[in-house]
């Protein structure tokens, strides 16, 4: 009886931690979190597009006649994308643009990491930590995050927010 | 008799003298007879004076002349010194004698034929005819037509008759004959006048007949031609009140009367209405106004009473003193009708012009005016009535018609408000199922954004990049294979420079190699290399997948005046393999 009970509890308990986590309002912090974070980081790769490049290239996994283009464009693709998850526009295209980069960038920090190349993350600001473990883990947080807002994300949309206002008009 | 023997004596001794006087007695005795009886015309005085003279020129007793028509028989008959019933004898047996005497031969009937013969008694042709005293009989013929007889008795002084009685007798006769043609003429001509004068005066009587029916017919020509007028007049009108005026003035002016007036009473409306022409007006203006009620409840009992229906009239005059109180009548002659059920009118007329009764005619014609009147005054309120439901029909189709507009645009305007909400319904759907989407539109549109704004950023800033690598713009710098590299290294002659970032020299580099990261070109030479023969050979190394550091470090050092820079295209990587000297 007691362990019926128990699992029972358990159950009761797992169910509410998914609710809880699974909870939209966690989704809008994560949004918002996530969205910061992209806005931040672009902030610097704007202003210093120079170095940047010298980032990507450091990477060492875009041709060469692409690490300019890619510099100059990349931020900005992050900073929109930043903007419309805190707006609460486009979320989920948004999150999806996000996530793609995301993984890149994972995806390019471990095979760094394999390799064992000296770089730094430039993840933030050129002149940052070098990129280790922690800085992918870190990587894989956010990605977590990402698809936590992906799938669960539904209050605070600016867009809805116009769509209403349509409605009662 | 000494008288008559004297007087023979006498004659005797002037037989010569005697005779002659005679014949002159007898000449001018025919003469006379000649004159007298030409003067006359009827036959009857004709034969009468003829055998009046005959007989007292001849001297006789007895005689008769008798004229017959043969043809239809007929007789005419004078005598003297007979008994009336045997002149009648005479006349009764007419027939009889023409046939005796003149059967029809050309002869007899001739205009000169004259037979004198004596009659004797015992003769069973004359016998049973004639009395005893007539002793001669005298056939004559006066035309085809005429015959006569003619039968002498004795001589008073019973002689016989000698030749010069007979030869005046037949001058007589042939007098007699002419003076009966010219009677006969002159009677024809005396019928004849007559029947011109009968005629004449049939004539005048069928003329003055004609007149009066001429008259007759003109009176009747205008009076339809007046009911005419009045007709075509009146129905082109269609307001009552301008009917009422028109054929008041009409009907007076064909009538020629001097005043009147009609009056027309509704029952529904409790309405009199009042046309008046040619007198005050005061008096009926009061019947219009002050009791209208009043006369239009009297107008109404009286046609109740007199059993007045609708379509019909009346004729009033003033010889009824019952209409004169109940109309309030001045008038000499009046029409009371009855449209329908409840409109009634009277129409009144005073004197003519002429102050003559008016006649029955006249009458006759008023009320067939007034029929006519009434007709058409039916007609108008029926037409004014209609034109009322017209009227009110189009009032009513305006008022559906707005109402259809109404609800027609109100219609519209509920498809503008349903089409609307169908729309933003729609869109709204559209707009939460694309939040909710994840479109290739949304990246486009993202990713021409960022490129749209990366780009003019990028020109715009003074720290911008080219977008093109640098070792594209300028000539690539002469290169050195590895073993030659090799042995400028193992000679020591020349200068070997790592061009990539410190951390990658730090981890790896060949020996005595220096580092020139490009990032810190400046500095680095400025510290390590500017005292340096422009001569001196320098080879670069150091390039990798994304950046050719080799290439640009080389390009500045030329640039600097180094002349002889070359670039290890083979890399650290296979001077590693190669297993040449590097520094961990």
């Amino acid at each position: 009886m007691g362990k019926k009970q128990l699992s029972y509890k358990a159950m009761k308990t797992l169910l509410f931690i998914k609710k809880l986590l699974t909870h939209r309002y966690v989704a809008i912090v994560l949004r918002f979190y996530i969205g910061g974070i992209f806005i931040y980081a672009s902030m610097n790769k704007i202003n210093y597009t120079a170095e940047f490049a010298e980032t990507i290239a450091s990477y060492q996994i875009v041709p060469h006649w692409s690490v300019n283009i890619m510099a100059v464009i990349l931020p900005w693709v992050e900073l929109i994308c930043g903007i419309l998850l805190v707006a609460g526009i486009r979320t989920r295209s948004a999150t999806v643009i996000i996530g793609c980069l995301m993984i890149i960038f994972t995806i390019a920090i471990f095979i760094n990491l394999i390799k064992g190349t000296p770089i730094s993350c430039g993840c933030f600001s050129t002149i940052g930590e070098k990129i280790s473990w922690w800085t992918f883990s870190r990587d894989i947080v956010w990605m977590m995050m990402i698809v936590h807002i992906f799938f669960y994300d539904k209050a605070l949309h600016l867009g809805k927010r116009f769509s209403l206002l349509i409605k009662e008009v | 008799m000494q008288v008559e023997e004297f007087t023979l004596s006498i004659e005797k001794e002037k037989d010569g003298s005697k005779k002659l006087n005679r014949r002159q007695f007898l000449l001018k005795t025919l003469f006379d007879a000649t004159y007298e009886l030409s003067s006359l015309n009827d036959t009857q005085q004709i034969i009468e004076n003829a055998l009046l003279i005959l007989m007292g020129t001849l001297g006789l007793t007895e005689g008769f002349i008798l004229l017959i028509n043969t043809k239809t028989q007929n007789g005419q008959i004078a005598g003297r010194g007979l008994k009336d019933n045997e002149i009648k004898t005479i006349y009764e047996k007419a027939p009889q004698l023409i046939q005796q005497y003149f059967p029809d031969t050309s002869e007899t009937t001739s205009p000169l034929f004259i037979k004198i013969h004596s009659i004797s008694r015992n003769s069973a042709m004359d016998g049973p005819y004639f009395p005893q005293e007539i002793s001669l009989l005298i056939q004559w013929s006066v035309n085809k037509e005429y015959s006569g007889l003619m039968g002498l008795g004795s001589k008073i002084l019973k002689e016989n008759y000698g030749d010069e009685d007979i030869e005046f007798l037949s001058h007589l006769i042939s007098t007699l004959v002419i003076s009966i043609k010219n009677a006969r003429s002159m009677e024809i001509v005396r019928k004849l006048y007559l029947n011109l004068h009968q005629k004449t005066i049939e004539q005048e009587d069928a003329l003055k007949q004609v007149k009066s029916t001429q008259n007759e017919v003109d009176r009747q020509v205008f009076h339809l031609k007046a009911l005419y007028d009045i007709t075509s007049e009146l129905s082109g009108l269609n307001d009552t009140n301008k009917i009422l005026e028109t054929f008041l003035l009409l009907a007076m002016g064909t009538l020629s009367i001097k005043n009147g007036y009609i009056l027309l009473v509704d029952k529904e409306d409790k309405r009199a209405q009042l046309v008046y022409r040619g007198i005050e007006g005061k008096r009926l203006q009061r019947l219009q106004e002050d009791d209208s009620e009043e006369i239009i409840n009297r107008f109404f009992k009286a046609a109740e009473s007199r059993g007045l229906t609708p379509m019909n009239t009346q004729l009033i005059t003033d010889k009824n003193p019952y209409d004169k109180i109940l109309f309030h009548m001045d008038a000499k002659v009046g029409v009371f009708f009855a449209i329908d059920e409840v409109h009634l009118g009277l129409i009144a007329f005073n004197d003519k012009l002429t102050s003559i009764d008016y006649s029955q005619q006249e009458q006759k014609l008023l009320v067939t005016l007034t029929n006519n009147f009434m007709v058409l005054l039916k007609n108008a309120r029926s037409f004014e009535v209609i034109q009322q439901l017209n009227l009110d029909l189009e009032k009513r189709n305006i008022q559906l018609k707005k109402t259809v507009d109404e609800l027609t645009s109100s219609k519209r305007r509920i498809e503008i408000l349903e089409k609307i909400r169908a729309h933003a319904k729609s869109s709204i759907q559209k707009e939460i199922g694309r939040a909710q989407r994840v479109s290739a539109v949304d990246f486009i549109f993202i990713f021409t954004l960022a490129v749209i704004l990366s780009l003019i950023f990028n020109f715009s800033n003074p720290n911008g990049i080219n977008l093109q690598p640098s070792i594209w713009s300028h000539e690539p710098s002469p290169s050195i294979d590895l073993y030659r590299a090799k042995i400028k290294h193992d000679s020591g002659k020349a200068l070997f420079v790592d061009a990539r970032p410190p951390n990658f020299f730090k981890q790896r580099h060949i020996q005595g190699a220096i580092n020139l990261p490009l990032t810190l070109f400046d500095f680095v030479y400025m510290m390590k290399l500017n005292s340096l023969d422009p001569e001196k050979e320098i080879i670069v190394y150091g390039r990798n997948f994304s950046r050719f550091y080799d290439e640009e470090v080389a390009f500045k050092l030329i640039s600097r005046g180094h002349t002889n820079v070359n670039v290890l295209l083979a890399g650290l990587s296979t001077w590693e393999k190669n297993n040449y000297p590097i520094k961990q």
